[in-house]
C-alpha cells in the first residue's frame, strides 16, 4: 500500500516538476532579453564599455542554453511522469493478479496464474528500475541548470565591476546586472524546489 | 463471488456476482461465462474493482488461455473499466463491443486484445454448440447498446434492461414480480432516455424465445415473468430526467 502512494507521488511530483519549469522557461527569458538589452547599450557606449561587451555574450549564451535545457528537462520530467503511470498501472495488475491467484486457493489452474502474476511483478520491477533511471537523468538536468545559474553569479559579479568604467553608461549596465543576479537567484530557488520534490518522491 | 449455472446442456452459461470483497459504493454488477469447450466467451466482464474476484471465478471453469472471447454490452466502468487488466490475463482474446465506443474503450487499456466493433445492425459469434446473436439495444440506455441472445440456451443478457436497484445479497432470480416492480422503476425512467427505442427494442426482442433474461444488475427473470417484464416496460415511461430537470428550473 506504501509503495502505491510513494508511486502515485512520483508521477504526481514529476508533472508537478514539469509545470514549474514554465516560471523558469520566462525567466530565462527575461535574462535572454537583458543581454540584448546590455549588447545595445554597449554598442552605444562605444570604447566606455569596450569591456563589457564580452560579459554580453556571455549573458546571452547562457540565457539560451538555460532555455535549451528547460525544453530538455520538460520533456524528462513528462517522461518520468509517463513511465511512473505505467509503473503504477503495473504494480496495480500484478496486486490484482496476486490476489486472484489467493480467491481461486487450491486449484490445478492456480500455477497459471500465478505464473501470470509472477510475470507481471517481473514487468513492474523492470518499470520501476525504469523510473528510477529517467528520475537520475531528470535531477541530473536540473544540476546543470544549478550549475549555469551559479556562473550567472560570477557574470553579473563581474558586469559591476566592468560597469564602473562606463562612466553616463554605468547604471543602465547595474540594472542589466541586478536583472540577471535577481534572475538567477529566482531560478536557483525554482530548481531546488524541484530536486527536493523529486528526492522526496524517491 | 456467488457462481449460479443457468444453463447446462452440452455447454454452459454460469453467472457471477453478489461478491462480498467488492469495496463498498459501488454497484453489484452481474458477470457471465459461456463455456462452451474450446471457446469461451466473458460477457460484460465488470470494473477494475472486482476483476480479481473474476480471474478467480473464471479460471476455476477455464485457463485463461481459453478465454477467446469478452463482450462488452457498452462502455459504461462497471461494465468493461478491467480491460486493461484482462488485456493481460487473456492477451490472445477478441473483444466485440459497439463500433461506436471504440475509441471510448480503448482508453481503459486495449494494447493486445482483438477490438471487433459491433456494427448497428448486430451481429453474430459461433461458438461449438451455438451461434450467439448480438441483439441491437441501442439508447437502452448508452447511444452503441448491445444484448446478447442465445437461441439454443433460449437466454436473453440483456445489459442494463430489467436492472434493479438491490440491497446486498439479493436472490438471483425475480421470486415477486409486482414486488420486484419497485426496485427497476427509478433504474429504467431515469437511465433510459428514450421512449422510441424502447419500443423498437420490445418488438423485436418479443419475437425471441426466452426462458431467461439476465439483466446487469439485480435479479434475473425466468419463464412467464419475462413477458410481464416486456408488459411492463412497454407500459412505462422513460426519460424522465428531463421532465425533472424541467420543473427545477421553471
Amino acid at each position: 500500500m506504501n509503495r502505491h502512494r510513494h508511486q502515485q507521488a512520483f508521477f504526481v511530483s514529476s508533472a508537478v516538476v514539469a509545470s514549474r519549469l514554465r516560471t523558469v522557461m520566462q525567466i530565462a527569458k527575461e535574462i535572454s532579453l537583458a543581454a540584448k538589452n546590455a549588447k545595445a547599450i554597449a554598442e552605444r557606449a562605444g570604447e566606455k564599455a569596450n569591456s563589457f561587451k564580452p560579459i554580453t555574450d556571455f549573458i546571452d549564451e547562457m540565457g539560451r542554453e538555460t532555455i535549451q535545457l528547460v525544453e530538455e528537462i520538460n520533456d524528462q520530467a513528462l517522461s518520468v511522469s509517463r513511465s511512473a503511470v505505467e509503473e503504477f498501472r503495473c504494480s496495480d495488475a500484478s496486486a490484482r493478479f496476486v490476489r486472484a491467484t489467493e480467491l481461486l486457493g487450491d486449484n490445478e489452474r492456480t500455477k497459471v496464474l500465478s505464473e501470470k502474476a509472477e510475470a507481471i511483478r517481473k514487468d513492474a520491477q523492470r518499470q520501476q528500475k525504469e523510473v528510477h533511471q529517467q528520475a537520475m537523468q531528470l535531477l541530473d538536468l536540473l544540476q546543470q541548470i544549478g550549475s549555469c545559474m551559479r556562473a550567472s553569479g560570477v557574470i553579473s559579479t563581474r558586469s559591476r565591476v566592468e560597469a564602473v568604467t562606463a562612466e553616463e553608461y554605468q547604471e543602465s549596465l547595474q540594472v542589466v546586472a541586478e536583472t540577471i543576479e535577481k534572475a538567477s537567484e529566482r531560478i536557483k530557488g525554482i530548481i531546488r524546489d524541484c530536486e527536493n520534490t523529486i528526492h522526496h518522491s524517491m | 463471488m456467488k457462481e449460479t449455472i443457468l444453463f447446462d446442456e452440452g455447454y454452459q452459461w454460469i453467472m457471477f456476482g453478489r461478491d462480498p470483497d467488492k469495496p463498498e459504493g459501488i454497484i453489484d454488477t452481474n458477470q457471465f461465462m459461456i463455456k462452451d469447450g474450446n471457446r469461451n466467451v466473458l460477457l460484460d466482464p465488470g470494473g477494475i474493482e472486482i476483476f480479481s474476484s473474476m480471474l478467480a471465478c473464471v479460471t476455476r471453469y477455464a485457463d485463461p488461455s481459453e478465454i477467446s472471447d469478452i463482450f462488452a454490452s457498452h462502455q459504461d466502468p462497471d461494465i468493461i473499466s478491467s480491460l486493461g487488466l484482462w488485456d493481460r490475463a487473456v492477451p490472445h482474446a477478441k473483444l466485440h463491443a459497439p463500433w461506436l465506443w471504440e475509441g471510448f474503450i480503448r482508453h481503459f487499456g486495449c494494447e493486445n486484445i482483438q477490438y471487433c466493433g459491433i456494427s448497428d445492425e448486430g451481429g453474430e459469434i459461433e461458438l461449438n454448440h451455438t451461434r450467439l446473436q448480438f441483439i441491437p439495444a441501442h439508447y437502452l440506455h448508452a447511444s452503441g447498446n448491445y444484448h446478447v441472445y442465445d437461441p439454443e440456451a433460449k437466454i436473453l443478457m440483456s445489459g442494463d434492461v430489467g436492472a434493479a436497484l438491490e440491497p446486498e445479497g439479493a436472490p438471483m432470480f425475480v421470486e415477486d414480480f409486482d414486488q420486484h416492480v419497485q426496485k427497476m422503476i427509478l433504474f429504467h425512467q431515469r437511465w433510459m432516455p428514450s421512449n422510441r427505442a424502447k419500443n423498437d427494442w420490445i418488438r423485436r426482442v418479443r419475437k425471441l424465445n426466452i426462458e431467461i433474461m439476465a439483466p446487469q444488475h439485480g435479479r434475473l427473470f425466468k419463464g412467464d415473468d419475462v413477458k410481464r417484464f416486456l408488459d411492463w416496460f412497454e407500459a412505462l415511461e422513460v426519460g424522465t430526467g428531463i421532465k425533472n430537470t424541467a420543473r427545477s428550473y421553471a
